[in-house]
C-alpha cells in the first residue's frame, strides 16, 4: 500500500474517449502535484505542441500532502502549454478538487485530445465518465457546478468548469470552482475550451493512507498552535487580509509614485465590514482568507487578497463597488481578472497618451478610473464583442493592431500581462524576468523591499544604514551576502530570488498552500513539511530531500522553456518596467534596475543554478546531477 | 448528561479538516466516507454554506429506537450512544430515523459510524480552527434541543432528501 500518495495517476483521452490509469510511482522524486505535472507535460508536448491544439495536455496534479489535515494542503496545481505565452503555462488552484482527486485515488489527472462536441468529466473512483455537457454550454462558473451535481445526483461532487471566456478561447481564461478559487494564470481556461470539455467533476471514496495516524495528528496539533501564536494570524483568521492588503497596496504606490485624487479614499476593510456575508476558506486551511459577498444589485461571490487591488488601484478607480460588479463579471465568466486589470490599465495609459480614440473602442472612452470603460469589459472580452474580441487574442496582437508606441507602454514578462502594482525593485524584476511563466505572484523576495522603502524616505544617511541594519544582518543569515538587502546593489539578488523560489516550489510540489509560510508571516517551513512528510510516508524525508526535488523540478522547469524555444535573450522585461520606481513622482534608478544590471543578476542566477550563462539553459552534466538523464538525453536546444 | 462535540454552523468555514481528522483517528486514513462526523456544504451564486453533523448523544434518541438489530446502545460508563459493529447490518435506519441525519455509513465497511469522542482526545475539536466545534457537557440544553436545530438550519438550507444522499454511499 501507498502512504500519503494515491500512487496512480489518470489519463483520459478525449478524442478516443477513453481513460487509463498509470503509476505514479516512476515521477516520485518529483514529489508530486507541481512536479509530476511538469515531467508528464515535457514527455508530452514542445515546441510544435499549438497550445489550442488537441495535441496540448491539460494537467491536475495534488502533491502528497494534499488530503490530509496538514495546514492548508488544498492545492491542485494546473498546467499545461500556454496560449498567453506560447510556452510553459502554470497556475493552481485552492478549494477542494485536489483533496477530492487524492480521496479517489489519483495523484494527477492528465487530459488529452479534444471532444468533439461539448463534455464534462466525471470521476467517481475508477469510475470514469465522459459525460454529455451540451447543456452546459454557455452557463457561467457559478451555475455549471451546481448543474453538474445535479447532473450526476451527487451533492458532494467536488467540481471546476471553464465559463463563456474559456468556451469561447479568450487566453485570459480561467479554470474555476463554484466558489471562486481560481487557476486564472497562463491562460489554461482557453486550454480546457480547446478540448470541448466544459467541467469535471470528482468524488473519491478510497481515502489517503497515512503511515503513522496519531503522530501525524500530533504534529498537526503543533502546527496549528504554531501558526495561531504568529502574530498576524488571529486579525487574518478575523477580517482576511484585507487591511495587511490595503496597507501594502498604499507602500507599492508610494514607490511608484502614482498619485490620484480620490486614491485615499479606497479602503478594502471598510467595504468588506459592509458587505460581508461570510468568511470561507480551502480544504484543512485554518485561515479561511476568502471573503464572502452578497451585495443586492451588484453580485455575489468571493474575493482576497490582489483582486481588490488590481481593479482598483491600478485602474484609478475608488469606487469598491464598481471593483466588486466588474470582477463577480470575471469569476461568473471565467476571466482572469489580473489580465484583465493590466489589459484596462494599458487601455487608459494608451489613451492617456493620446495613441487611441473612443472610436476604436466601441465608442467608450479609456479614462483613468471610468466606471463606464471598466464595467462592459471583462463581458466585452468573455464573449468577443466588439474590441473584446481583439483584446481576446491577446495583447501582443492588440498592440501591435493600434501601432508600436502603444507597444511600449505595455507591462510584460515573457508575454504575461504583469500585475500593475509590481514595484520592479531588484529582487522583484529579477523574479518576473526570470519566472518560467513571466510572473509567479508567489515569489516575492522580502528582505529589500522594506530598505527599498527606507532608502526612498531617508536617502543615504546614517539613519538609513541605522535602519537596514537588522536587514543586513538577516540577509547574511540567509543568503551569506549582507549586501542582498542593500536595495541598491544588485549584490545577492540572486540568491535571494532562489531561496523564495523553492520555498514555492515546496509548496507547489507537496500541495499546500504557500500562504502558510513565511510569505505571509505564517511559520510552516520546510522542516515542517519534512517531518509531516516523514510520518505520513513511514520514511525519511530530510529539508535537503525537499530542496534538492525543488532544485530538480527547477531544471526540468527550464529544460521545458528550452525545449519550446526559450533562451536567455527571452528573460526580459518590457520596456514599461524600467523607470518605474518614481518615490513623490521623482525618478530612483537606484532602487529600480537598467538593462545592464539585470543581465548582472541573470549571470548570477544562472551561475547559481549551474546553467549555461550564453544559453540560461541546463545542459547534460547538471540534468544529470539531479537525475533528469532521461531529460538530458531527450532535449534537442 | 453525556458529553458529545457541539456545532456552531454560523462559524464554520466548510475546510473539512474535521472529517478527514476523524476518520485518521479511526480508520487510519484520510477519507471523508468514513467518518463520523461530515460537513454538508451548498453552494449557490458563488458563496458556500458549510454545515457539520455529528452525532449529539441525544436522552431520547430516535435512533436507538429505530434500529432493527439493537446494534445501537447507551454505554453505561458514559451515557454515550454507541455502535455494536459485529451487529450492525448497515441498514441506515438509524441515520434515517434522526432528525438531522447525525449518523454515516461507513463507506468501506458499511456499518454505522458513531461519534465515540475518540475515547479520549476529541481530534476534531482540537483541530477544527474556527470555534465551530466544541467539547460539551451537554448541560445547556437537551440532545433532543441541539439535533432539532441542525435539522431546522439542514431543511432551511439543504434539502434533507437530497443532502441525505451525501452522507453514505
Amino acid at each position: 500500500m501507498e502512504y500519503l500518495r494515491a500512487g496512480r495517476l489518470l489519463r483520459v483521452d478525449l478524442t478516443r474517449r477513453r481513460a487509463t490509469i498509470e503509476p505514479t510511482a516512476p515521477h516520485a522524486s518529483l514529489l508530486g502535484g507541481k512536479g509530476i505535472n511538469l515531467k508528464l507535460l515535457f514527455e508530452g508536448t514542445g515546441a510544435d505542441t499549438d497550445p489550442l491544439g488537441p495535441e496540448n495536455r491539460l494537467l491536475f496534479g495534488a502533491g502528497p500532502l494534499v488530503g490530509t489535515p496538514f495546514p492548508a494542503a488544498c492545492r491542485t496545481d494546473v498546467m499545461g502549454k500556454s496560449p498567453v505565452t506560447g510556452h510553459y503555462g502554470n497556475s493552481g488552484l485552492g478549494g477542494y478538487l485536489g483533496a477530492e482527486l487524492k480521496f479517489a485515488g489519483y495523484d494527477n489527472l492528465v487530459i488529452e485530445g479534444r471532444a468533439d462536441a461539448p463534455v464534462y468529466l466525471s470521476i467517481r473512483d475508477d469510475r470514469v465518465e465522459i459525460r454529455d455537457a451540451a447543456a452546459l454550454w454557455g452557463l457561467d462558473t457559478y451555475e455549471t457546478p451546481v448543474r453538474v451535481r445535479e447532473d450526476l445526483g451527487d451533492p458532494g461532487a467536488q467540481v471546476v468548469c471553464i465559463g463563456p471566456a474559456g468556451e469561447n478561447l479568450v487566453i485570459y481564461a480561467s479554470i474555476m470552482s463554484g466558489t471562486g478559487n481560481a487557476a486564472a494564470r497562463t491562460g489554461l481556461g482557453a486550454v480546457m475550451g480547446s478540448k470541448n470539455l466544459k467541467a469535471i467533476a470528482v468524488r473519491g471514496g478510497r481515502g489517503v493512507a497515512v503511515a503513522r495516524p496519531l503522530e501525524f495528528l500530533q504534529a498537526c496539533r503543533g502546527l496549528l498552535e504554531s501558526i495561531r501564536e504568529a502574530m498576524i494570524y488571529e486579525q487574518m483568521h478575523q477580517i482576511g487580509i484585507t487591511r495587511v492588503h490595503d496597507r501594502e497596496m498604499r507602500g507599492l504606490y508610494e514607490l511608484l509614485g502614482q498619485t490620484w485624487e480620490g486614491q485615499e479614499t479606497i479602503r478594502e476593510e471598510a467595504f468588506m465590514q459592509e458587505h460581508i456575508e461570510r468568511r470561507v476558506g480551502c480544504f484543512a486551511c485554518p485561515l479561511a482568507c476568502f471573503d464572502g459577498y452578497k451585495i443586492s444589485g451588484a453580485g455575489t461571490g468571493t474575493a482576497k487578497c490582489s483582486p481588490y487591488g488590481d481593479l482598483t488601484w491600478d485602474l484609478r478607480n475608488n469606487d469598491l463597488m464598481v471593483f466588486w460588479r466588474v470582477y463577480v463579471d470575471c469569476q461568473r465568466f471565467g476571466l482572469d481578472s489580473r489580465a484583465l486589470s493590466n489589459i484596462l490599465a494599458w487601455l487608459m495609459t494608451v489613451h492617456e497618451h493620446g495613441l487611441i480614440t473612443s472610436s476604436q473602442t466601441d465608442g467608450l472612452e479609456m479614462a483613468w478610473g471610468s466606471p463606464e470603460a471598466i464595467l462592459p469589459m471583462a463581458r466585452k472580452i468573455s464573449f468577443r464583442e466588439g474590441i473584446g474580441d481583439l483584446l481576446a487574442q491577446g495583447l501582443s496582437k492588440a498592440a501591435r493592431f493600434f501601432g508600436p508606441e502603444t507597444e511600449d507602454l505595455l507591462l510584460m514578462a515573457k508575454g504575461s500581462p504583469s500585475d500593475m502594482h509590481v514595484t520592479p525593485i531588484k529582487t522583484r524584476a529579477l523574479a518576473s524576468a526570470i519566472s518560467p511563466i513571466g510572473e509567479d505572484a508567489q515569489v516575492q523576495p522580502h528582505l529589500d523591499i522594506v530598505p527599498a522603502r527606507r532608502w526612498a524616505k531617508l536617502g543615504e544617511s546614517a539613519a538609513f544604514e541605522e535602519s537596514i541594519a537588522k536587514y543586513r544582518a538577516r540577509a547574511e543569515r540567509t543568503v551569506g551576502d549582507r549586501e542582498a538587502a542593500d536595495p541598491r546593489l544588485t549584490a545577492g539578488k540572486a540568491a535571494l530570488v532562489r531561496k523564495d523560489e523553492d520555498r514555492t516550489n515546496i509548496a507547489d510540489m507537496v500541495g499546500i498552500c504557500s500562504w502558510m509560510t513565511s510569505f505571509m508571516g505564517l511559520p510552516v517551513s520546510d522542516g515542517d513539511i519534512a517531518r509531516l512528510l516523514s510520518l505520513g510516508l513511514g520514511g525519511e524525508v530530510t529539508p535537503e530531500d525537499l530542496r534538492n526535488a525543488s532544485l530538480r523540478m527547477h531544471h526540468l522547469e527550464r529544460a521545458y522553456l528550452g525545449q519550446c524555444g526559450q533562451t536567455r535573450r527571452d528573460d526580459r522585461l518590457s520596456k514599461a518596467y524600467y523607470d518605474r520606481i518614481r518615490p513623490g513622482g521623482r525618478p530612483m534608478p537606484e532602487l529600480g534596475l537598467n538593462r545592464d544590471e539585470l543581465e548582472r543578476m541573470k549571470d548570477d542566477y544562472y551561475d547559481l543554478m549551474g546553467w549555461d550563462r550564453d544559453t540560461g539553459l541546463p545542459g547534460r552534466e547538471i540534468l544529470e546531477r539531479y537525475g533528469l538523464k532521461d531529460v538530458a538525453d531527450r532535449v534537442t536546444y | 448528561m453525556p458529553q458529545h462535540i457541539g456545532v456552531d454552523h454560523s462559524l464554520c468555514t466548510g475546510c473539512r479538516e474535521c472529517e478527514v481528522v476523524c476518520s485518521l483517528r479511526h480508520f487510519g486514513e484520510c477519507n471523508p466516507d468514513r467518518s463520523a462526523i461530515r460537513v454538508l456544504r451548498k453552494e449557490s451564486e458563488g458563496l458556500a454554506v458549510p454545515l457539520p453533523l455529528v452525532c449529539q448523544h441525544c436522552d431520547q434518541p430516535a435512533c436507538l429506537e429505530a434500529c432493527p438489530v439493537e446494534a445501537l446502545s447507551r454505554s453505561p460508563e458514559t451515557g454515550r450512544l454507541t455502535v455494536d459493529g459485529s451487529v450492525c447490518t448497515g441498514c441506515g435506519s438509524c441515520a434515517e430515523a434522526c432528525p438531522a441525519g447525525c449518523l454515516f455509513m461507513d463507506g468501506k465497511d458499511d456499518i454505522i459510524l458513531c461519534c465515540d469522542l475518540c475515547r479520549g482526545e476529541t481530534w476534531c475539536v482540537t483541530l477544527c480552527h474556527s470555534g465551530c466545534l466544541t467539547l460539551s457537557d451537554g448541560l445547556a440544553e437537551t440532545g433532543e434541543v441541539r439535533v432539532q436545530r441542525l435539522a431546522d438550519i439542514r431543511e432551511a438550507e439543504f434539502q434533507r432528501a437530497v443532502s441525505a444522499a451525501s452522507g453514505g454511499k
